[in-house]
């Protein structure tokens, strides 16, 4: 179990974002997390890498407890995280970026050696060519990848991936799968927030589906697509959909 | 190639080295004393670009350490009889104390809460200042000329604090360029972009912060202590000078913000333009109108300062220009 | 000591509500445009004047010069935000402070050339009076007065005008306000105008009780600044709460210590406030 998060709740004031979800992921899975907007997956996140504080339960990254620590103790035990909105660090370059990314990381590198890292990751998700760019100047689906590509020059053991793959178009979406599972292959452990289904269903091993806050179901793609509790909460029943559709 | 990648810092070095040596050559107090002023504010522009041009920043209440550390080094020197070379490392150690405090307090605030703070911060010590009577209260305290005897007198003590200026000034340009190009700087640069994105890439940023503001602060406390002994007084309104403080945004502002030798051309420029403004019979009244309609055109139109605007215009210029 | 301390205790009251004046001014800019207004000094000091002229020039009684130089403020702050503030709205802060500062500078630069740093005194009076056991002055009274009038003002502009919805619904959203149709520039112009405009007729009513300089703009924006963060950045009834709170502590300190400790207090209650409670006592609304 590289991660263990039981029965963990987030709440904020009257509103509780995460009510009591637990899950366990192995070493090398891929874990998609499902859910309408709204439903908790972003706030999940930010209680796993200690952006908000966690309420109550408990989050266990590969044996020691986390919940509680700050994010950047967090991200030192080697669990990346890349954002839903990119943020990337406009005024410094593309490799800047990235450098920062390998120094700060798990293996906490010297400056050369994170260079040698940058290049690497940067060949790597196809952005060695930009390097020397302000990142600010790249296009979305760049910034996408240098994120992943940040993300990544900090060897993590977990990388938490939030809508990787939103704002990108159907080519830059294979690409980007294609770099996932490269970076499965190389033994990190994924879990992806996403809505583009095809992607999710294709590239999880397991998924899991939140609502309002609570998990409502968790299993292999083909169980949870079938499962009639999350057909009705997110993913929509086509049949019922064409009859609605007849009769308008 | 490597001495062409510190091209920057030679650069830098050469135009402080080179103003120092005017006045050894022409062996003239009075361009000892321009140039004394100008690497004041060279030193104490390019400590505070480490933490507004570095990690961001803004600070408008800077010059508390250089009053404080002109307070800790006078007394030093005046009431304990301390040696100057003692009195200054303890007025840096004094303003580097305060930062510490500060950092661990004050720079949990952003943006313009930060920048309100800095300002607190120095009001109250200067109204501090003003009620402690072992520090002269409101009149402050004057030291006799004797004190210079030591040195050799007045002459001669005048001439030692100069070279002791040169040497904090060239320090500060140098921990300046080290720190850019140290982990530590990129770790200040990331924090100046995005701090929250920092801390998910595992930057400790209440501890580089902190480390920054120290770094800021012991030069001036340093040129404070010396800048006061050469006085041969101090009082709180002329050491907790608001108005300076902002004269230094400006200098950074005028040369380009978290380049190394912006606030060093800034700080030149600013000076140069101050001096001619005061000596002109037609612009000496104004001198503070044209100094606030040079800084309404920079931040309207030149943003990033001189540097910061050349080395966007070519990308040679762009290495070269650090 | 207590006989002393109910008189000046209600003083403090009195001139404490023209402070939050002042810095209702001050914070209604923040709460707009998240801009701090370093050139609010000036103003103040512009009302200052304005009043002095006034009164010594045309004989005009002081509180009614107040609402010549509220339009004066007015048209001042719009002019201020037209040619140093609309091309950094959406900058970084350091931009809109410095921009305000350099305002500031050449403001006080020009003063100081033509009105020199001379102290000048507006010798109005209007006797004293007596509520229960304490004694005030009549300005006092009338500039509390009118203060408060203001800022009564202020509140049915903002809350029954339509221009002071539009004022409050982009000091909400900027963005969500011009999709519905609200010219954020005119609004932000106007806000600027209506701070520097509080600012301004703080700056004459202050004028009626104590002695100024072309500088005293400076300490009164200081105060300011105190009474905006104990208050909330960007909360109006924090700044009037605020400032009543400030001239109390003014009031109180000088009957228990010496008069110089009163900055002290001030400044050391000022960053006390920002590292207990930085969003103020009231809760800012950024």
């Amino acid at each position: 179990m590289i991660l263990d998060v039981d029965q963990m709740t987030m709440r904020f004031g009257g509103l509780t974002a995460v009510k009591k979800v637990s899950f366990g992921l192995r070493e090398g899975e891929i874990l998609g997390l499902i859910g309408p907007n709204g439903a908790g997956k972003t706030t999940l996140f930010n209680g796993i890498n200690g952006v908000y504080p966690v309420t109550s339960g408990s989050v266990t990254f590969r044996g020691g407890a986390i919940h509680g620590l700050p994010t950047w103790q967090i991200a030192r035990l080697g669990l990346a995280r890349t954002h839903q909105i990119v943020r990337p660090l406009a005024e410094l370059t593309v490799r800047e970026n990235v450098v920062a990314g390998a120094c700060f990381g798990r293996e906490r590198l010297g400056l050369r050696d994170a260079a040698r890292v940058a290049d690497e990751v940067l060949e790597r998700v196809e952005l060695a060519s930009k390097a020397d760019l302000p990142a600010g100047k790249l296009n979305l689906a760049q910034k996408k990848r240098l994120e992943l590509a940040r993300a990544l020059a900090s060897r993590p053991y977990l990388l938490l991936l939030d809508e990787v793959l939103a704002g990108l178009n159907p080519s830059e979406v294979s690409t980007m799968l294609e770099t996932l599972r490269e970076v499965r292959s190389r033994g990190v452990t994924l879990i992806l927030i996403e809505h583009i289904m095809h992607a999710v269903m294709s590239l999880s091993d397991r998924v899991l589906v939140l609502h309002c806050g609570e998990r409502i179901a968790e299993g292999t793609p083909e169980q949870v697509t079938r499962d009639p509790r999350v057909v009705e909460a997110y993913l929509g029943d086509p049949a019922s959909i064409g009859r609605a559709a007849g009769e308008a | 190639m490597r001495w062409w990648s510190r091209f920057g810092l030679w650069l830098s070095l050469a135009i402080v080295v080179g103003a120092a040596l005017l006045p050894a050559i022409s062996g003239s107090a009075s361009t000892r004393e321009a140039v004394f002023t100008v690497l004041v504010s060279v030193a104490l522009a390019s400590s505070l670009n480490m933490l507004l041009g570095y990690a961001g920043y803004v600070s408008f209440g800077h010059i508390v350490f250089f009053g404080l550390g002109g307070y800790i080094g006078f007394y030093a020197v005046s009431v304990l009889g301390w040696h100057l070379s003692a009195a200054v490392l303890a007025g840096a150690a004094a303003s580097g104390l305060l930062a510490l405090l500060l950092g661990m307090s004050i720079l949990r605030l952003r943006g313009s809460y930060f920048a309100l703070a800095t300002i607190g911060i120095n009001e109250a010590m200067k109204a501090l200042a003003t009620n402690l009577k072992a520090f002269g209260g409101s009149t402050g305290m004057e030291m006799h000329l004797r004190a210079y005897q030591p040195y050799g007198g007045a002459a001669r003590a005048l001439w030692i604090t100069y070279w002791a200026l040169c040497g904090v000034t060239v320090l500060a340009v140098v921990a300046s360029f080290l720190v850019k190009r140290s982990r530590f700087g990129l770790a200040l640069l990331t924090i100046r972009e995005d701090e929250d994105a920092a801390a998910v890439l595992g930057v400790d940023a209440t501890r580089a912060k902190t480390l920054a503001y120290v770094l800021s602060a012991v030069f001036p406390g340093a040129v404070g202590a010396l800048y006061f002994f050469k006085s041969a007084s101090i009082e709180p309104g002329g050491a907790f000078r608001l108005h300076f403080s902002i004269e230094l945004l400006v200098m950074i502002m005028l040369g380009g913000q978290g380049t190394l030798l912006g606030p060093i051309l800034g700080a030149v420029a600013y000076q140069k333009l101050r001096s001619a403004l005061l000596t002109s019979a037609a612009f000496r009244d104004v001198q503070l109108v044209v100094a606030g309609v040079l800084l309404l055109a920079i931040v309207l139109f030149v943003p990033a300062g001189a540097v910061g605007w050349l080395r966007s215009r070519s990308r040679t210029l762009h290495r070269a220009l650090e | 000591m207590i006989a002393r301390l109910l008189p000046s205790l209600v003083d403090g009251v009195l001139i404490g509500v023209i402070y939050g004046l002042a810095a209702m001014g001050l914070t209604l800019i923040f709460g707009v445009m998240n801009v701090i207004n370093l050139s609010h000094g000036s103003m103040i000091a512009m009302g200052m004047f304005g009043v002095y002229a006034l009164f010594t020039g045309a004989g005009l009684n002081p509180f009614v010069g107040v609402a010549a130089v509220a339009a004066l403020g007015l048209v001042a702050g719009v002019l201020v935000y037209a040619v140093a503030v609309h091309r950094v709205r959406n900058a970084p802060h350091l931009s809109g402070l410095l921009a305000t500062f350099a305002v500031n500078m050449i403001l006080m630069g020009l003063g100081t050339r033509f009105l020199s740093t001379n102290f000048r005194n507006v010798d109005f009076s209007l006797g004293s009076f007596a509520l229960g056991p304490v004694t005030v002055t009549g300005t006092r009274l009338a500039a509390c007065g009118c203060a408060a009038l203001v800022t009564g003002l202020l509140y049915g502009f903002l809350y029954r005008t339509r221009a002071g919805k539009e004022i409050r619904a982009v000091a909400n959203d900027r963005a969500a306000a011009e999709l519905v149709g609200i010219r954020s520039t005119r609004v932000l112009a106007l806000s600027f105008g209506l701070g520097t405009s509080l600012a301004a007729v703080a700056g004459g009513l202050i004028a009626t009780l104590f002695p100024f300089t072309v500088l005293s703009g400076g300490t009164y924006e200081l105060k300011s600044f105190v009474i905006v963060v104990l208050g909330g950045l960007g909360n109006p009834l924090g700044a009037l709460i605020g400032g009543v709170l400030l001239g109390l502590v003014e009031g109180a300190v000088p009957i228990f210590l010496e008069a110089s400790w009163v900055p002290v207090i001030e400044f050391a209650l000022f960053v006390l406030v920002l590292l207990v409670r930085p969003q103020g006592l009231l809760g800012a609304r950024r």
